[in-house]
């Protein structure tokens, strides 16, 4: 009991050592980045500075702008993530159900993955308009693609051993996939999820860049189109705040899962 | 009574360069009650036998008669590691959707039997090898089968453990009168447990040889001091050099 009760403290302790470090290098650069720009041995126009950032912040938030923008991007990459992820899903299941469908399909899906999805993104727009729905297909153009190509490849790496078993036992290949196969992939799932939050907010920003009128890309594109630099600074910090949350979102849920999974 | 009946099969797998007699006109017998274990070389087909008789595997030519409910138990332990040891146990009842409170009880037993009550909620990551495999045959056995395919199932294991399980594995299948094949790279292993002892050439496999074994009843530890024991052993020994 006791030399466990030492071995939580002592891993306790060391998880506050890396949030104090962590928060204090964080402290650290922006106070840099502030003194570095009052002293003007920076050029304020190109990089900004943390004071400013806030102003032009205090004034988005006061009339409401920042909710704005935050909601619509924020509801695009969430719709865009998880349209992504599930049909990418669904499809991955056809492949592995079908090994037929799989063959035909595979030099397409490798050529599709190979492409810069980033390219295809004006097409897209110009194909299913330049609203929401156009943008939220750019997110999922980016996310699919290698959301079945991956999916596709756990499933065919379980163990045909474990397969045979499950036969053994009378199963079908419906409770196969549904008890062995993707029981056996949750870790893997979850991780391509969370890379998926990446990629659907790459295609949202980029989408937001090409068309539209209000998101976080289209503050950072106004901004740079203006040259107002605070209004680009804001727009990239406030993504990356937002980006951070969605992950710890998602490992929250993960760790309270997987507690009540045993 | 047969419990299973092969006649006169053949199977061979085809692939892009070639064709591969894995089994030529092989025909076998198990009786209820008895144990038999298959010996030979690596690659011969011996998995693929058992394959066969658990309807994994189609066969070209031949016939097969299975009279009972089959158990198979792998090479590998093959536990699901993201399930209890409690839950792994359930694997094959669940399929069948009929988890009865009998069988919960059933588990019980056997984990008690087996020395695993207090492991029942770890993890298999958490478990020793031995441990393990005797999860495994736990799994194998809740589903009432009277026919056990034991597929080299102790050859992950050290042989200490080996000799411990393999005991624990034959009185299993004495008390509960259950038919057993057993595949196996081990001479000992096959002599301390089987009836009889069927001796596989090469590629494509045939029948080679057969011995009965007979010890009287005694224990597969017994049976390693015992003066038959070599003998036995010697002559297997020859027909596979
Ligand atoms: N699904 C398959 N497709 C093609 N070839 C196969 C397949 N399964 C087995 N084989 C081949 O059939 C032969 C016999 O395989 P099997 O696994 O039955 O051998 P084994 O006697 O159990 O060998 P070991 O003692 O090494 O386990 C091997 O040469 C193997 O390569
Ligand atoms: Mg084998």
């Amino acid at each position: 009991m006791n030399k466990e009760l030492k071995y939580s403290k002592m891993i306790k302790k060391q998880k506050t050592t890396v949030f104090i470090v962590q928060i204090t290098l964080l402290i650290l650069i922006f106070s840099l980045w502030e003194i570095l720009g009052r002293l003007k041995l920076i050029n304020t126009f190109l990089f900004s500075y943390p004071s400013d950032i806030v102003k032009i912040f205090n004034l988005y938030l006061q009339n409401n702008e920042i909710f704005r923008h935050i909601g619509v991007s924020v509801y695009e990459t969430i719709l865009g993530l998880i349209i992504g992820t599930i049909s990418g899903l669904i499809i991955a299941v056809i492949l592995w159900w079908n090994e037929l469908v799989a063959k035909i399909f595979d030099p397409f899906l490798v050529v599709l993955n190979a492409l810069p999805k980033t390219a295809l993104a004006p097409i897209i727009i110009i194909w299913v308009g330049t609203g929401i729905d156009g943008i939220v297909c750019v997110a999922i153009s980016i996310s699919l693609v290698l959301t079945i190509l991956s999916a596709y490849q756990y499933f065919k790496n379980v163990s045909n051993e474990q397969i045979l078993m499950m036969k053994s036992f009378g199963a079908t290949k419906i409770q196969i996939l549904f008890k062995l196969v993707i029981p056996s992939n949750i870790g893997n799932l979850i991780n391509l999820f969370k890379i998926n939050i990446g990629m659907s907010w790459v295609g949202v920003i980029v989408g937001e860049f090409i068309v539209s009128k209000e998101g976080i890309g289209y503050l950072i594109m106004y901004g740079s189109q203006v040259f107002k630099m605070g209004v680009v600074m804001m727009g990239v910090l406030v993504l990356g705040v937002l980006s951070f949350l969605m992950y710890e979102i998602v490992n929250i849920i993960e760790k309270v899962w997987k507690e009540n999974r045993k | 009574m047969n419990r299973v009946v092969l006649k006169n099969i053949s199977k061979s797998y085809y692939n892009q360069k070639q064709v591969l007699d894995v089994i030529d006109n092989l025909s076998l017998e198990v009786k209820e009650g008895e144990i038999v274990a298959i010996v030979g070389p690596s690659g011969t087909g011996k998995s693929t036998i058992l394959n066969i008789i658990a309807g994994l595997v189609d066969i070209d030519n031949g016939n097969i008669c299975v009279d009972g409910k089959i158990g198979y138990m792998f090479q590998h332990d093959l536990l699901f590691d993201w399930k209890t040891v409690y839950k792994n146990l359930f694997i094959g009842l669940e399929i069948k959707d009929k988890i009865k409170n009998t069988d919960k009880i059933k588990a019980m037993k056997l984990l008690e039997k087996y020395d695993l009550v207090d492991f029942k909620t770890s993890l298999p990551k958490e478990l020793s090898g031995g441990m393990r495999q005797r999860v495994a045959l736990i799994r194998t056995l809740m589903t009432n089968p009277n026919i056990l395919l034991l597929d080299e199932p102790f050859s992950a294991l050290d042989s200490q453990t080996r000799i411990k399980v393999s005991n624990d594995v034959y009185r299993t299948i004495k008390d509960e009168k259950l038919t057993a094949i057993l595949v196996t790279h081990d001479i000992a292993e096959a002599i301390t447990l089987a009836d009889r002892i069927i001796i596989l050439s090469k590629r494509p496999a045939k029948v080679i040889k057969e011995y009965i074994i007979n010890f009287g009843d005694i224990s597969p530890l017994e049976k390693r001091t015992n003066p038959l024991f070599l003998e036995y052993f010697d002559k297997i020994w020859n027909d596979i050099a």
